[in-house]
This record gives C-alpha cells, sequence and structure tokens, in this order.
C-alpha cells in the first residue's frame, strides 16, 4: 500500500515536472525573429590558423547586420576541423539537434565534401567561405562556396610555371581533395601546355616527415617544385626541404596564404611563391579583426567569410529563411560586391570568376610579388 | 649513391625513434606482461614539459630536456601506481588492461589539448642546410638522434647485464615467483621498469619535438609504430624491440623508394602483418618464445 501511494506521488512529481517543463521550453513570443545559422570551420588542428580569424569575420559580418535591426540572426559556431570526419559531425549536430537550415561553412575542401551528402539529404544548404577543391563543383545542389575553384587556381599556377621557363617540374602534394585537386588539374594543363612533370609525389597530411619525398625529388631532377600542403605539414616540409639542400623554385597554391607559415619558416622560406585570390584588405578591417583575434594578420579565407556572412544577413533578412528559399536566392542572386571581390554564383553553386595574384615568402613575412597573374 | 646514403640515413633517423619506443615498450612488456599503450603518453608529455620550460619559461634547453624526461618516468610510474596495479590485483585479464591502456593514453592527450591548445608548437631551431655526413644531408638535430640512440642502448645494455640491479630486473622478468623467493623487491622492479620504459619514450618524444615539432596528437603514430616494432624484433626481448625498430625504419624509408612515398606507413605495417603471419614471435623471438611454451 506504502508503495502504491509512493508511487502515485512519484506520478504526480513527474506531471508537474513535465508541465513546468513544458512551460519553460513554450516559445516565447519574440518582437524580432531569429534565424539561427550554423557556422563550421577548424578552430583547432590543421588550418586552424585560417579557422578562426575567418570564423570571427563571419561573426563580426553577422553582429554588423544584427546591429541595423531586423531580422537576427543566431550564430551556432562548431569546430570542424579540416576533415570530413569531424565537420560531418558538427554538421550532424547543428542541422539534425540545433535545426539549422543553413550553415555558413565547412571552410575546407574535405570538409564540406565529407557532410555534403547529408546536406543534400536534408535538403539544407552549406556556403563555404574557402573550399577550393574541383571536386565541391559537383558536391550538390545545396551547396555554394563563396571562394574560387581550384580550377582556376591550379591552371593559373600551370600557366606562371609556364611562362617562367620550366619545363620539367616536380608535384608534392598531400593526400587530401584540396592537394589532389590542385595537383590534378596542374598536371593536366601543365602536360597539355607542353610540359613534363619528371616526378609526382605524395604525403599523408598528418605526417611531419617528408624527407624521403624530397630525396626522391631531388633525384628526378626536376627544374621547379609545385607543393601542395596544408599549414603544419607546410611548415615541416619546408624546413625539411632547406635541410636537405633542395633549392628548387617552389610555388605552391593558396593554402600557403598562411602568415603562420611564413612566420615558422622564417629566412629559410625566402623566395618561395604561391597563387592565392588577390585580397585587397579595406582600409580599417584589419585593426576590427585585431581587436577579436588579437593578431593584426588577415589571411586567406577572412574576406570570404566577412562576405558570406554579409549575403547571408542581406538574403534572411529578404525573407529567405528556409533551405529551398535560401538556396533559389543564392542562384538567382545577382553580383554582390564584397570586400574580396565581386559574388555571383554558377549553376553549380561556384564562383563565376576569380582573379588571382602571386605571393612570396619574406623574411617571416607573406607578401605580394605580382599584384595578378 | 647519394640517394641511398640519403635514404639509410633517413631510416636510421626514423628507426632510432622507433627503437627507442620499442625498447621502452618491451622493458615494460617484459614486467607487466601486457601491452601498454599508456606508453605513448610519455612520449607526448616529455616533449611537452620540455617545450614548457624550454621555450615558455626560458631555461636552458638540456635542464628542459631533463626535466620533460625526469616527468616522463613520474608519469609512467604514476599509471602504473594508481592504474594497473590495482587492477592486476584484481586478476584483470590482459585485454583490460590494455583498453584501460589505451583509456589512459586518450585522456592524457585530451589533457595535453585542453592545456596546450591543438595548434602545432616548435623549439623554434633556426633552419639550416644540413652538413653532408656520407653523402647524405643531415642536420645537427639528426645527428644527435642517430649518435644518442646507440648510446643510450648501450648504456641500458650496462644496467640490465653489468649491474645486480638490472641482473635483478631480469631475473624478475624471467620469473616473477622465483625472484620472490630470491628476496627480490618485486614491487620496485615493477616500478623501475615503468620508469625507465617510459624516461625511454620521453627520450623518443623530445628528440622528434625538436625535428619535426610537436603537437598533442603525435602520440598515437608513435605508439603504432613503437608497438610495431616492438613486435617485429620480439615482444619482451629489449635487445630485438630494438633491431625490430631500425628495421621498420629501414623498411619504411628505402621502400619509398620504389612505391610512392604516401605509401610509407603502408610498408611499416605491411611488414608487420608479414610477421605476425609467418613469425609471430618476431625476428628474434624463436628461442623465447621455445622457453615459454617449454
Amino acid at each position: 500500500m506504502t508503495y502504491l501511494t509512493n508511487r502515485g506521488d512519484t506520478v504526480k512529481k513527474l506531471a508537474l515536472l513535465f508541465v513546468v517543463f513544458l512551460v519553460a521550453c513554450a516559445p516565447t513570443e519574440n518582437k524580432t525573429d531569429t534565424v539561427k545559422v550554423g557556422v563550421i570551420a577548424p578552430l583547432t588542428g590543421e588550418l586552424a590558423s585560417l579557422g578562426v580569424p575567418t570564423k570571427e569575420a563571419v561573426v563580426m559580418a553577422i553582429e554588423e547586420e544584427n546591429a541595423k535591426g531586423g531580422t537576427q540572426i543566431e550564430l551556432i559556431v562548431e569546430d570542424g576541423k579540416c576533415n570530413g570526419r569531424d565537420a560531418t559531425t558538427a554538421a550532424s549536430k547543428l542541422l539534425n539537434i540545433d535545426g539549422v537550415e543553413f550553415l555558413i561553412g565547412p571552410l575546407c575542401s574535405p570538409s564540406i565534401l565529407g557532410m555534403a551528402p547529408m546536406a543534400n539529404d536534408l535538403g539544407r544548404v552549406a556556403v563555404s567561405m574557402c573550399a577550393s577543391a574541383p571536386a565541391v563543383t559537383d558536391a550538390g545542389d545545396y551547396i555554394f562556396r563563396t571562394y574560387p575553384s581550384d580550377a582556376f587556381q591550379a591552371k593559373e599556377i600551370a600557366e606562371h610555371l609556364h611562362e617562367q621557363g620550366y619545363r620539367n617540374i616536380a608535384i608534392l602534394s598531400c593526400l587530401n581533395e584540396w592537394c589532389k585537386g590542385n595537383h590534378d588539374v596542374l598536371k593536366e594543363n601543365f602536360e597539355a601546355l607542353g610540359g613534363a612533370v619528371a616526378i609526382e609525389e605524395n604525403f599523408d597530411g598528418a605526417s611531419r616527415d617528408l624527407r624521403s619525398q624530397f630525396g626522391k625529388i631531388q633525384e628526378a631532377t626536376p627544374d621547379a617544385l609545385a607543393f601542395f600542403g596544408f599549414t603544419e605539414s607546410s611548415i615541416v616540409g619546408i624546413k625539411q626541404m632547406r635541410e636537405l639542400g633542395v633549392e628548387l623554385y617552389t610555388l605552391g597554391g593558396d593554402a600557403w596564404n598562411d602568415p603562420k607559415i611564413a612566420q615558422e619558416v622564417g629566412e629559410s622560406g625566402n623566395g618561395i611563391q604561391h597563387i592565392a585570390p588577390v585580397i585587397t584588405t579595406p582600409e580599417g578591417f584589419a585593426e576590427k579583426l585585431e581587436a577579436r583575434t588579437g593578431s593584426p594578420d588577415v589571411p586567406v579565407c577572412v574576406l570570404q567569410g566577412y562576405d558570406t556572412g554579409k549575403i547571408f544577413a542581406k538574403l534572411i533578412k529578404e525573407g529567405a529563411t528556409t533551405a529551398d528559399a535560401f538556396r533559389d536566392a543564392l542562384y538567382a542572386m545577382p553580383e554582390y560586391q564584397g570586400i574580396s571581390g565581386p559574388i555571383v554564383f554558377d549553376e553549380n553553386g561556384d564562383l563565376k570568376n576569380a582573379v588571382y595574384a602571386l605571393y612570396e615568402y619574406k623574411d617571416g613575412d607573406v607578401i605580394v610579388a605580382e599584384e595578378t597573374v | 649513391m647519394a640517394v641511398w646514403a640519403q635514404l639509410i640515413m633517413n631510416g636510421l633517423i626514423a628507426g632510432s625513434i622507433y627503437a627507442l619506443m620499442a625498447a621502452g615498450f618491451s622493458l615494460m612488456f617484459a614486467l607487466q606482461r601486457f601491452m601498454n599503450i599508456a606508453h605513448g603518453s610519455s612520449y607526448v608529455v616529455a616533449a611537452f614539459i620540455a617545450y614548457t620550460f624550454a621555450v615558455i619559461l626560458k631555461f636552458p634547453m638540456w635542464i628542459s630536456f631533463l626535466i620533460g624526461i625526469l616527468a616522463a618516468a613520474v608519469l609512467g610510474i604514476l599509471i602504473n601506481l594508481i592504474i594497473f596495479q590495482p587492477l592486476q590485483k584484481q586478476k584483470e585479464k590482459n585485454n583490460a588492461l590494455l583498453l584501460s591502456s589505451f583509456g589512459v593514453f586518450l585522456l592524457v592527450e585530451a589533457i595535453i589539448l585542453m592545456v596546450y591548445g591543438a595548434d602545432v608548437k616548435s623549439f623554434g631551431l633556426p633552419v639550416k642546410v644540413g652538413m653532408d655526413v656520407l653523402g647524405a644531408k643531415v642536420t645537427p638535430v639528426q645527428l644527435v638522434i642517430i649518435c644518442m640512440a646507440p648510446v643510450i642502448f648501450g648504456l641500458l645494455a650496462l644496467f640490465l647485464y653489468k649491474t645486480k640491479t638490472g641482473v635483478a630486473l631480469r631475473a624478475t622478468a624471467d620469473n616473477e615467483t622465483i625472484a620472490k623467493t630470491m628476496g627480490i623487491n618485486v614491487r620496485f622492479m615493477t616500478y623501475l621498469t615503468t620508469g625507465l620504459g617510459s624516461a625511454l619514450g620521453g627520450v623518443a618524444g623530445i628528440l622528434v619535438a625538436l625535428e619535426q615539432n610537436l603537437e598533442h596528437s603525435m602520440g598515437m603514430m608513435a605508439v603504432l609504430k613503437g608497438l610495431t616494432a616492438a613486435i617485429i624484433g620480439g615482444i619482451g626481448n629489449v635487445p630485438a624491440a630494438i633491431l625490430g625498430g631500425y628495421l621498420l625504419g629501414l623498411a619504411e624509408n628505402i621502400g619509398v623508394w620504389y612505391v610512392p612515398s604516401g605509401y610509407k606507413d603502408a610498408i611499416g605495417f605491411g611488414v608487420f602483418i608479414l610477421f605476425l603471419l609467418f613469425r609471430p614471435q618476431g625476428f628474434f623471438g624463436e628461442k623465447r618464445r621455445e622457453e615459454a611454451s617449454g
């Protein structure tokens, strides 16, 4: 009997708790609408040196737009690192648990390619601010990017090497979608120009020992080296290259537009060049970003991150608050004049145009060697 | 010819690190009788403690390295004292100990991540063209790695074979029950082994950090390579494990001459699988296996 009485009390208590829970969770009427937007970027690990300032640029853009009033945007930020597995976990949390309709990011090519099937299946939009692998072009109807495809970049690299008189190059690249995309497009274009690829070598992105690769490259006696790697492996790679006495002209891609690489390799990086989209930082932008990151550096992807935030705010305020409406609005968007350049999407969600510059490491800094290539 | 000299030198550099890890694994296995994956924690902790003292607190390098190695040894002993000994007292099976050691390794890695963050750290040594050694380019740090490992192994051999404590340690490894009846303090021997083994892992961690920078996740590959080397050589047999380390380093670095370099790790693990299939007792492990079975 006591047992039954106690059970009755427990049921009452649980019912009361349930009512309290329902009241607490009931939607409250807001004077202004709030739309949740997910952000995925590498906040730790490989490329965190680009991910953190890019995330801050997104937050800055959204805060500026929220301050103007109207529909408010609530950002939910997740660390997707720079690989498909972590990005998919982050996207699953944002799309399935937080219920966001659209994502800014993931930032990296391997990340967005990893989570793209999920976004397409769920019918949610993802706009990367830094993914450049050519494979992203075919990643699905809901996948966009405000960063140019490497189909442009690697072609520019091939043409630049050829114009400089190099005819027999080595290609060293990491084993991920970004590297593989650049590797393949460069090879195809360089050979189409009449050049030859003396040796193709690759390495795992987590590897910190590239000595064997450089040994094989030296033995193949190429006249230049195209080297595609992310920040941490590139730092070690450049150091080991110099320690082994490899003095080949070396050209990389946009992932090398990271001041951390220049700082870490110091003078040993002098003369090493890379091709990346033109970065013309507007006046006052670096200072605003520095107030958030503590660093005066504006690495590659930051301006695209800021523009992506602004585009999201603009379209959401114009009423594109569901994933399908947002996707349609992106396809239909007239040319948007962003701080990273004009942004207009083609039928694959890629940028229609891209302008590249030639950069160089010099005594620990990244400097512009040629304004446009 | 120069390329072969370079490949062999690269193999010796990698092999020295693998051998240090493998020696630690083997030493601990001889007494603990299970694969202590937590050995990887010593590798990571030593590197980060040395980095803290050398780069953040600006201590002289050699003092920082000694502190790092000491920290690794203390960590190894503490893990054994707090986790493995109670588990062994409860007669837990070796599988449970192996899993718990893996858990400890992941926990330590997570703590390092929390404290130091995920970005790669560097000791900031200047980058210079390596010197010519027998036709290969070798940096001073690499030369230290190549030369220091045999010195350490020599000292270890002297300790194990020429000192009373070393003999007692080997006797304990051979037969714990008889060692106890002979008056050997078996518990002390276990602490000594874990401390010594962890210190070897710590040396490897610091040397790699000097050469390839350091990050919280650096331990996993070291554990895999160290274990592979120990098994290739013959687990529980320290000299065999050391030779296994050099064999693995040379196989990987010479092997990439014939296959794309991206398969370097695959070469190592391919050799590992071949050994498991055709010589599970390891390269030098036959005699020991017969003794054990007999």
